[in-house]
């Protein structure tokens, strides 16, 4: 009898514990970067500060489990071209033995922290194979870019 | 008999009318979204191409090389629509053109505008409504030194239940003077739909 009056709790905490593995986790934050999972249907932001113009600090956030997610970062870089413009990339892995669609955008920022030609930041599209991991590039509309975000996330066609 | 024969007729008409007079929804979409609604190319296919072209033509080494030190200056020529369907090819370089203007990279000028500017000129010039020290010189314009081509090709592939369109497109810029061919990418792009087993 104790035992079925155990089982609506346990189910209650079973609900609970679930829903929190659900929720968003806290942000990952190194000295040039932060990574925020806001979880599946919400996707993955992370947010660069270039005004240093040395590497991303990126250990933390590539070693990340990027709980609750299908895919994850397995790496992070900034290259600044001659002509001033900064490009990210960064690759993306596929968690899943099954194909994953994600969408992708950029945004670039000032010093000022306002952001560079809104309109130019589109969702764009790249799909991966069960385990495969590919690259994403994103390029700096000005040579004025000293921040970024990469917003990612998975997406279901026909949903 | 005829009591409910009105009755199912009134309920018929009651329910046409509301069917008639149901709401058409209307919303503002994110044009930046890149849901696929058609496998023919629409606006967030341009969006794809123009990112990718803009995005290689600001950070490759051969671009990066001519862009460090100064602004080239850039004509874009007509882009060749051969695909199966009809796309406004000039869209695609416009925002192409404006987004890497405002990079502050390279400067363009303009095929389309110039009988416009010509004729601007002339009234200047020959009509004698203008102050003559306000008027802009003649024969003062720059020569553009590199000219931007492009194509964009589809191939479509179908069968009882898919469709699949790929489509390419390719952009070179030419440097006018040696006619050597200085930077070149491509963007292929493909999109399926896939009817249902069971249905129409």
């Amino acid at each position: 009898m104790k035992c079925l009056n155990r089982t609506p709790c346990s189910i209650l905490m079973l609900l609970t514990i679930t829903l929190l593995g659900c929720a968003a986790v806290k942000p990952i934050t190194t000295y040039n970067v932060v990574l925020y999972n806001h979880g599946r249907d919400s996707g993955v932001e992370i947010r660069g500060d270039l005004r240093s113009g040395v590497p991303l600090d990126v250990g933390r956030i590539v070693n990340d489990e990027f709980k609750g997610c299908a895919f994850r970062i397995t790496d992070l870089r900034n290259n600044k071209a001659q002509n001033g413009i900064w490009k990210i990339q960064s690759t993306i892995f596929n968690k899943n033995s099954g194909t994953l669609n994600i969408q992708y955008r950029f945004s670039w920022f000032d010093e000022n922290g306002m952001e560079i030609d809104p309109n130019t930041s589109v969702w764009l599209t790249q799909q991966l194979y069960g385990k495969d991991s590919k690259t994403v590039t994103g390029v700096a509309r000005s040579s004025r870019a000293s921040a970024f975000k990469i917003f990612l996330r998975e997406i279901e066609y026909g949903s | 008999m005829k009591t409910a024969f009105r009755f199912i007729v009134c309920i018929l008409m009651f329910f046409g009318a509301a069917c008639a007079s149901a709401p058409v929804t209307v919303t503002y979409e994110d044009p930046g979204s890149a849901q696929p609604l058609t496998t023919n190319f629409t606006f967030s296919d341009l969006n794809t191409i123009a990112s990718a072209m803009v995005d290689d033509m600001l950070s490759h080494p051969a671009t990066v090389e001519m862009t460090a030190k100064r602004r080239p200056l850039i004509v874009i020529s007509d882009v060749m629509n051969e695909t199966d369907q009809h796309v406004d090819t000039k869209s695609i370089t416009d925002t192409i053109r404006t987004q890497v203007l405002r990079s502050g990279k390279f400067r363009f000028t303009d095929i389309d505008t110039r009988r416009k500017r010509a004729e601007e000129l002339e009234y200047q010039h020959e009509s004698g409504m203008v102050k003559e020290s306000t008027a802009a010189a003649r024969g003062q314009e720059i020569g553009a030194e590199y000219m931007v081509t492009g194509r964009l090709v589809s191939y479509v592939v179908r069968t009882n239940r898919i469709i699949r369109k790929d489509y390419k497109f390719t952009m070179e810029l030419h440097n006018i003077q040696t006619g050597v061919i200085e930077w070149a990418n491509e963007k292929p792009l493909s999109k399926q739909q896939k009817r249902p087993m069971v249905g129409l």
